[in-house]
């Protein structure tokens, strides 16, 4: 996963080995990008 | 049970937190974790096992089959060669691949290779994954194809092949492969440790892949959906053979770890250069923004929002990220 945020100039990024069903993310890179926002928001 | 290595700024710790709560519940086996702001790696993590059997470390230098965020690189591969004035977003594909215009896509447009409007989201059959591996015979396939809705039309997805539809016009225009190219103006100059796909050297660096369960569903037969996903139909497994890493998938096989994608693609985030390499200029970056397809993938089958290059904020693509008002101008990217 990765994301730019070009207001913020931030860019997050989360790779991993252990695939989770579907295609756009999962819940595990829901949860990270949810914990990053909290705390920059 | 393992320690994430690394470091994270006190006021990201539910971040760490997440992760190390994936990585003991073995929902996560190895991962990597990065959040620059603006050069700044206020979140660099990692840790978990490289194998199933959770006896060797990822570790810093760990590198792994990032799949479709390859797609991102490959897009920003294109963005360069706009700001360099070598490629034209609006102008016909055909332009700089002649025998793209087959077909009946005389009209279709580099900009709709780049948001996956082309019309062209997979392999007519037969289709095998090692097709994907044989740059020339199946990029001529793909310029013969009729396109499988109207183009421009529409997002569906170009699950298999962006990297090879992409990847053709950085050839016909520089005479280089487009991992040849990544390597030569992206990652080289940015020092990331990122490729597509391998040399046998990283072999015992690479994390390979565990497979996902199947899909709970099967598209409706006949549908782009389907004929996408059978064009050719994906194993993981594949990323862990020699024949894949070697290949040059653009959509599909780069290889490299959280550090490196961060640090390549915060060339986007901030504003077109980093640490002296410029590799876009403010304008060229705008194009990204440049809305292209707004509705529900015909692939997918979930709604999407894609600009030039990447996929802008959509509830179904930033899970977890603010998508409203988004004056803040996030460039989400990586389906």
């Amino acid at each position: 996963m990765i994301i730019m945020d070009l207001g913020r100039r931030m860019t997050l990024s989360y790779m991993m080995n252990r695939m989770a069903p579907g295609i756009i993310g999962s819940e595990r890179s829901a949860a990270y990008v949810r914990a990053i926002y909290d705390a920059v928001a | 049970m393992t320690d994430l290595q690394g470091s994270c700024a006190p006021r990201f710790d539910a971040a760490r937190e997440a992760l190390q709560r994936n990585i003991d519940s073995g929902e996560d086996l190895g991962a990597s974790l990065v959040l620059d702001v603006d050069g700044e790696r206020v979140v660099d993590l990692w840790g978990g096992f490289r194998d199933e059997a959770r006896t060797v470390p990822w570790d810093e230098h760990t590198i792994t089959n990032v799949w479709s965020t390859t797609k991102t690189v490959t897009s920003l591969a294109a963005l360069v060669l706009v700001d360099r004035g070598e490629l034209d977003v609006h102008a016909p594909v055909a332009r700089y691949w002649p025998e793209f215009a087959a077909g009946g896509k005389e009209d279709v447009l580099v900009r709709h290779l780049l948001a996956h409007t082309s019309g062209v989201s997979g392999l007519e059959q037969p289709a095998a994954v090692e097709d994907l591996y044989d740059w020339d015979a199946v990029t001529a396939r793909y310029a013969e194809q009729a396109p499988w809705w109207e183009p421009g039309s529409a997002s569906g997805y170009h699950a298999t092949n962006f990297g090879h539809l992409v990847g053709e016009l950085v050839r016909r225009i520089t005479g280089r492969t487009l991992k040849r190219f990544v390597a030569d103006e992206i990652a080289g100059p940015l020092g990331a440790d990122f490729g597509i796909g391998a040399s046998e050297a990283d072999g015992d660096r690479i994390a390979p892949v565990v497979p996902p369960p199947p899909p709970a569903g099967l598209p409706e037969p006949g549908s782009v959906a389907a004929r996408t996903f059978s064009g050719p139909a994906m194993d993981a497994a594949y990323a862990n053979t020699a024949g894949w890493r070697r290949a040059d998938l653009g959509g599909l096989n780069g290889h490299g770890n959280a550090r490196s994608v961060a640090r390549i693609l915060s060339v986007v985030a901030r504003g077109g250069e980093v640490d002296g390499v410029r590799l876009l200029r403010p304008q060229t970056i705008d194009l990204i923004f440049d809305e292209q397809a707004r509705g529900v993938d015909l692939v997918l089958g979930i709604p999407l929002r894609w600009g030039i290059g990447f996929a802008l904020p959509e509830p179904s693509t930033c899970r977890g990220s603010p998508t409203s008002g988004s004056a803040s101008g996030a460039a989400g990217a990586a389906p």
